[in-house]
């Protein structure tokens, strides 16, 4: 005969079983447990049976990946710029794109512009032709964007990528100026070609991430191989994208190697890339560690579109650790003072930091009046 | 019994780390956010298939009550715990969509939902067969016990949670888990 009868017995074990129950009421339960092996034998089994009933959970990271993003967009304010006009371009032409958010950023670029067109537009250069669509994120802005061939950018703050209207019609060619990651689709034979200010990178499909703030240009390699060199034709650089007829200095780039190229031209490769600190801005974060503070201002300033001044040079070499994520200002001179031993003055965006205590670097010992 | 004691105080932590996030999703941090999302990523969109029969539906679920929860923050008051409120908020987006889409009829019917390939991924045979026959002996619930069932379960919500969630007293969720239970032990006694 079974020990455990009563209704309210399945009752208490079911309230157990699901964390209902009060410690006390716990002690209790158990108690009454003990009392009969059959009691703990049925027990043994429901707890075998509660441990495999709930199903595991796995779920493709990426598609998790993508849905976190997805999120991420959507609660963004719209990232919207319009596809700046040059000139001419027809007028109904020119809306506004939203890139915000990921499920609307599908842009299919109009293709049937022959490539001979684009080709001689390629010498305009900023005459008011129309070859180009132009995708413009302001410091504080982050976009996404998905070209017709399925290439997925993440533009970080204060960047251009110029896409030319006939993208993917035989060649596949961008200009960047600022900050993307590139999540290339493979396409045999068409290769995927970044313009950077002083280097081109060219790629067949893969993950990367080009960031292109002047005065050098850094590529970061992901997944996939991509080369990366100088433009040069005639002795000087190219107008953007299309395959440079002369590429030099090229180096090819595998997972977790980055380039970069100085204003010179020389590329120099690493092997050991900080690929987490390269790729951060595509989850909404700044990674600051290990830099000292006046390299980090730029970043600052482009990520918060802010004006930071650092008051006084004894603060150049204080390092900020961890990393920051999309929020406001306030939040961030919030983080600063916890974090450092600065205050801050602030009018409208422009920051200025000085240090805490008077000038002399006796911040531990004396507090400076 | 050690089992179910775990089960206890991973509740607790769970709470604790959620109430962490919710501040910070309170406070704007985009960041709270996206792990509050991550956290629970692969349970509601299970939970949520249970009632959508989709997968991409189930991500637009998660995507519309986690955006809402952004969009409250400043006024967001969970009286409940975050588990609790999250798998109600949901249900009940679920719910609305199958309104909408006329969708109940075939929720009735109980057509057989998408398994999950997870179990064919668990290298433990003996588990494997165990889960199955808990899933099907689970899918042969009333529709209403089932419920019940999941939300207890595979949400590891309390007995108080669950009754929020669907708006019901406390010792209706307790008689229907017992009753549940006690079917599902009888049903599987050889398993066990």
């Amino acid at each position: 005969m079974t020990q455990i009868e009563s209704s309210s017995d399945w009752v208490k074990i079911t309230q157990a079983l699901s964390g209902s129950l009060t410690p006390d009421e716990y002690a209790e339960f158990e108690a009454w447990v003990e009392e009969s092996s059959e009691r703990k034998k049925i027990l043994a089994e429901l707890v075998t049976f509660w441990n495999n009933s709930a199903k595991p959970h796995r779920v493709d990271a990426n598609e998790q990946l993508e849905q976190t993003q997805r999120l991420l967009s959507s609660i963004r304010e719209p990232v919207s710029t319009p596809a700046r006009p040059r000139k001419n371009m027809d007028s109904h032409r020119s809306r506004r794109w939203l890139v915000g958010s990921l499920s609307v950023a599908s842009i299919l670029l109009a293709v049937g512009v022959f490539w001979q067109t684009y080709s001689d537009s390629m010498n305009l250069g900023s005459d008011g032709s129309s070859e180009y669509k132009m995708y413009t994120t302001r410091p504080g802005q982050w976009a996404s964007i998905k070209l017709a061939d399925g290439t997925q950018v993440h533009m970080n703050v204060g960047s251009v990528l110029e896409v030319p209207r006939d993208f993917g019609a035989g060649s596949r060619s961008v200009r960047l100026t600022g900050q993307a990651a590139f999540n290339v689709t493979q396409k045999s034979g068409t290769p995927f070609v970044v313009a950077a200010p002083g280097a081109q990178v060219t790629v067949l499909g893969t993950e990367f991430v080009v960031r292109g703030y002047t005065p050098d240009v850094k590529v970061t390699v992901k997944s996939g191989r991509v080369s990366v060199g100088i433009c040069t034709s005639n002795g000087r650089e190219t107008r953007p994208t299309s395959m440079c007829p002369a590429l030099k200095n090229m180096t090819t780039l595998s997972p977790n190697e980055s380039a970069s190229v100085d204003p010179e031209g020389n590329v120099l490769a690493t092997h050991d890339a900080d690929l987490e600190a390269e790729m951060a801005f595509t989850s909404g974060r700044l990674l600051l560690g290990s830099r000292p503070l006046v390299d980090l201002i730029p970043d600052l300033n482009r990520w918060y579109d802010a004006d930071i001044r650092l008051s006084d040079d004894t603060l150049d070499s204080f390092v900020l650790g961890g990393w920051v994520s999309v929020g406001s200002l306030d939040d961030f001179i919030q983080y600063l003072v916890g974090a450092l031993p600065v205050k801050v003055e602030r009018t409208e965006r422009r920051i200025v930091v000085s240090p805490l205590h008077d000038s002399s670097i006796s911040r531990r010992g004396t507090h400076g009046s | 019994m050690s089992g179910s004691t775990r089960i206890t105080g991973d509740l607790l932590a769970r709470e604790t780390r959620d109430r962490k996030f919710l501040s910070g999703i309170i406070t704007g941090d985009e960041r709270a956010l996206s792990d509050l999302f991550n956290a629970y990523y692969p349970e509601l969109t299970a939970f949520a298939r249970g009632y959508t029969y989709s997968h991409a539906v189930a991500q637009d679920v998660l995507q519309d009550v986690f955006t809402a929860l952004w969009i409250q923050r400043s006024g967001l008051e969970i009286s409940s715990t975050v588990a609790g409120y999250l798998y109600g908020a949901v249900r009940n987006r679920c719910l609305n969509i199958r309104r909408h889409e006329k969708l109940i009829d075939r929720y009735e019917q109980s057509q057989k939902p998408e398994i999950s390939n997870s179990a064919i991924q668990n290298p433990d045979v003996e588990a494997v067969l165990l889960a199955e026959a808990i899933e099907s002996a689970v899918e042969k619930l009333p529709a209403r016990s089932r419920e019940i069932f999941r939300l207890c379960r595979e949400g590891a919500l309390t007995h108080r949670e669950v009754a929020q969630v669907l708006g019901i007293t406390e010792n209706a969720v307790s008689v229907s888990m017992s009753r549940t239970l006690k079917n599902l032990h009888d049903a599987l006694k050889d398993w066990l």
